[in-house]
């Protein structure tokens, strides 16, 4: 019910912050408690036999149960934080409507109806034409207020709606959650339905997921928020809900182990705030060492044209990720098109070079242990095609998901992958095992590819292209060939031109090492220009030779890496 | 469900399941302990505030029901330490010496 102007001024709508974090602590006190008795069964490792295991099953279920009473609090929690904040956005915007009504000299009454506060002393045509002026600028500050007023309690309705699910949910599961209806009509343990979603090829699930109601689908995300914010198959709607409920336990588990103020809490807090009065969306996001979350920037709908996919490259991780974030932002705001960051944490975290003196060293006087010690050395890093085998068999599997949802929301919408530096190459072997993309971009990428195989994109009309700056020390792995050949001399892959900077960078040459990822952080540059244009599918500019791509002393780096690596990757490492 | 075959070997320190069950009786009262109240806004008008109001009762409610899971597994725990004491002192007096 639309709310009075005055009853909207008393609203206490700064409760439903305090609401929310109430919720949070009690969500934090329900993780501790529950985590007090898993550490009181580790400790009695005195006990063994069937009673044992039976109070370990009876602990097991009551950790369940408080855990998903814990994910209705976290979701309770980022309800009431929405809804303060929009709430409070719309308030504003009504009264500041009223104000500018009544500045204009209109009184303004309690239901929202503006009048000419006092007549008018003119007489005769003169008076009638202020009159008909003065009624049509009454009738625009009228519905402006009325527009606002409505908006206001759409919103109150919205979250009106969504915290009485909360109640219902909370009311229903004082001794455990309640069963889900199943399309058969049959009851079932929401626990045990998610262990059989698990079981389930991507497809069958969205079939599976598409045949039950929405509350039924909101249960399985209670009792299980990991599962349902990460399963492909599950749409990205519920898997961006199951998330917000992952990252707040994440936070809270930071918390309680006094981490609070670290990197990580930081980061969840961040991702937690929202950006231009949005919340932030997740459709994936597991709080490793590392960090993994594929963020959507911007939101897919029926009047989406285009959508990216960002893959950024060696020692992304998700504490360090602001830079990758700002450059997808960018992307979205410039082309319009929704951005997905996606960051998987088996992205490389070193070059795998950081200890070359000391190989060098020791292969002087035991050749066998410095190919030992070069071994461990490269496994995991930007030299090792492992991770890229690995993350671009998942992104095709992404890119399916993607297409899917883009055939219900937005039908004809076209995508583009963009791979850098390593990424590059996870974008490159995600062709090769089949990915379906309408553009790729090979963005200072290490190569084309991770495995030993051609590109056989789903699309045969895949456009492709490279961007490379000049002076990159990437032209010396892409001369390698380590992950296939270099993208910017193969057929049918247009080179992109880097150009130049923007003005706040100076405005240089887009060249030399700092250029491997400079142009990512400069949106003015002509290199990220041409990045947007192929997202947005307008025409990017083809490169332009200004300076030598290899100056000589790239080439001797280049020499040197290559003959020391040759020497060790000859004998089987990696690859 | 199953029932788990009986263990061929069985180990217990009954001070221990004593202590673990104090630790779930603990955490059950510090549940219990808590509350909601302060969901409910000083003002109810309007769906989000009277709807947030609503959620007090059976927050409230829901956390006490698990903290009395939690002290009822405390309890369960005490008397298995408990039985499994009286069971090793009868098996020991079918042994004394007669």
């Amino acid at each position: 019910m639309r709310p009075t102007v005055s009853a909207l001024r008393r609203w206490h709508i700064d409760d439903l912050a305090i609401a929310s974090r109430v919720a949070i602590q009690r969500a934090a006190a329900l993780a501790e408690q529950s985590s007090h008795i898993d550490r009181g069964i580790v400790a009695v490792h005195t006990w063994s036999g069937a009673g044992r295991s039976a109070a370990k099953r009876k602990i097991s279920a009551d950790a369940d149960h408080a855990a998903e009473v814990r994910a209705v609090l976290q979701s309770l929690a980022s309800t009431s934080a929405t809804a303060g904040r929009e709430l409070t956005a719309a308030r504003d915007t009504v009264l500041r409507e009223i104000d500018l009504a009544v500045d204009e000299g209109f009184a303004v009454s309690d239901t929202g109806l503006v009048r000419a506060a006092n007549d008018s002393d003119s007489t005769g045509s003169d008076a009638a034409t202020d009159d008909a002026a003065t009624d049509a600028q009454r009738q625009i500050r009228e519905n402006r207020i009325q527009l606002a007023l409505s908006s206001f309690d759409a919103i109150d309705e919205r979250h009106g709606r969504s915290l009485r699910t909360h109640a219902t949910d909370l009311a229903s599961m004082i001794n455990g959650q309640r069963p889900i209806t199943l399309p058969d009509g049959t009851k079932a343990d929401p626990d045990a339905v998610v262990t059989r979603l698990r079981g389930m090829t991507p497809s069958a699930r969205r079939t599976f997921l598409a045949r039950l109601d929405a509350d039924a689908v909101h249960q399985l995300v209670i009792a299980d928020p990991e599962a349902m914010g990460n399963l492909d198959g599950v749409p990205l709607a519920t898997r961006i809900s199951a998330n917000d409920i992952n990252i707040r336990n994440a936070l809270a588990t930071e918390i309680a182990a006094d981490r609070g103020s670290g990197p990580r809490a930081r980061k969840l807090t961040e991702m937690l705030t929202p950006v231009d009065g949005s919340s932030r969306t997740f459709v994936s996001f597991s709080n490793t060492k590392v960090g993994q979350s594929i963020e959507l920037i911007g939101t897919i709908d029926s009047s989406t044209r285009n959508v990216a996919v960002y893959v950024p490259g060696t020692n992304t991780n998700l504490n360090g990720s602001r830079s990758n974030y700002e450059s997808a932002r960018n992307l979205h705001r410039r082309s319009g098109a929704p951005v997905f960051l996606y960051l998987d944490d088996r992205l490389p975290q070193k070059m795998g070079h950081e200890n070359w003196r000391r190989n060098l060293a020791v292969a002087a006087v035991s050749p066998a242990s410095a190919v030992g010690l070069e071994a461990t050395d490269l496994h995991g890093s930007a030299a090792d095609a492992g991770p890229a085998k690995a993350m671009g068999a998942d992104l095709v599997a992404f890119g399916r998901e993607l297409d899917t949802e883009i055939a219900a929301v937005a039908p004809g919408a076209s995508t583009t992958y963009l791979g850098h530096s390593y990424g590059g190459v996870v974008v490159g072997t995600a062709e090769q095992l089949g990915l379906r993309a309408d553009r790729v971009v090979y963005a200072s990428s290490a190569g084309s590819g991770a495995l030993d195989m051609p590109w056989h994109n789903a699309n045969p009309n895949v456009a492709r292209y490279s961007i490379t700056a000049p002076g990159d020390y990437i032209h010396v792995v892409q001369s390698v060939e380590r992950f296939g050949p270099d993208p910017d001399t193969l057929p049918d892959v247009t080179r992109l031109d880097t150009g130049v900077y923007g003005p706040s960078k100076g405005g240089g040459l887009v060249a030399g090492a700092s250029a491997h990822g400079g142009y990512w952080d400069d949106p003015d540059s002509t290199a990220f220009a041409n990045l947007v244009a192929v997202v947005a599918g307008e025409e990017p500019t083809p490169y332009v030779a200004r300076v030598d791509d290899t100056p000589e002393p790239i080439r001797r780096v280049g020499q040197a890496s290559e003959s020391f690596l040759r020497g060790f990757l000859g004998l089987g490492i990696g690859r | 469900m199953p029932q788990p075959l009986a263990a061929k070997s069985v180990q217990v320190d009954t001070e221990a399941l004593k202590r673990l069950a104090d630790v779930c009786a603990n955490a059950g009262s510090a549940l219990l302990d808590t509350d909601f109240i302060a969901l409910r806004s000083a003002a109810t008008t309007g769906a989000t505030l009277s709807a947030l109001g609503s959620c007090a009762g059976p927050a409230t409610a829901t956390l006490h029901g698990v903290g009395a899971r939690f002290i009822a597994t405390g309890r369960a725990i005490a008397r298995a330490a408990t039985d499994v004491a009286a069971t090793d002192r009868r098996a020991a007096s079918h042994l004394e010496p007669w």
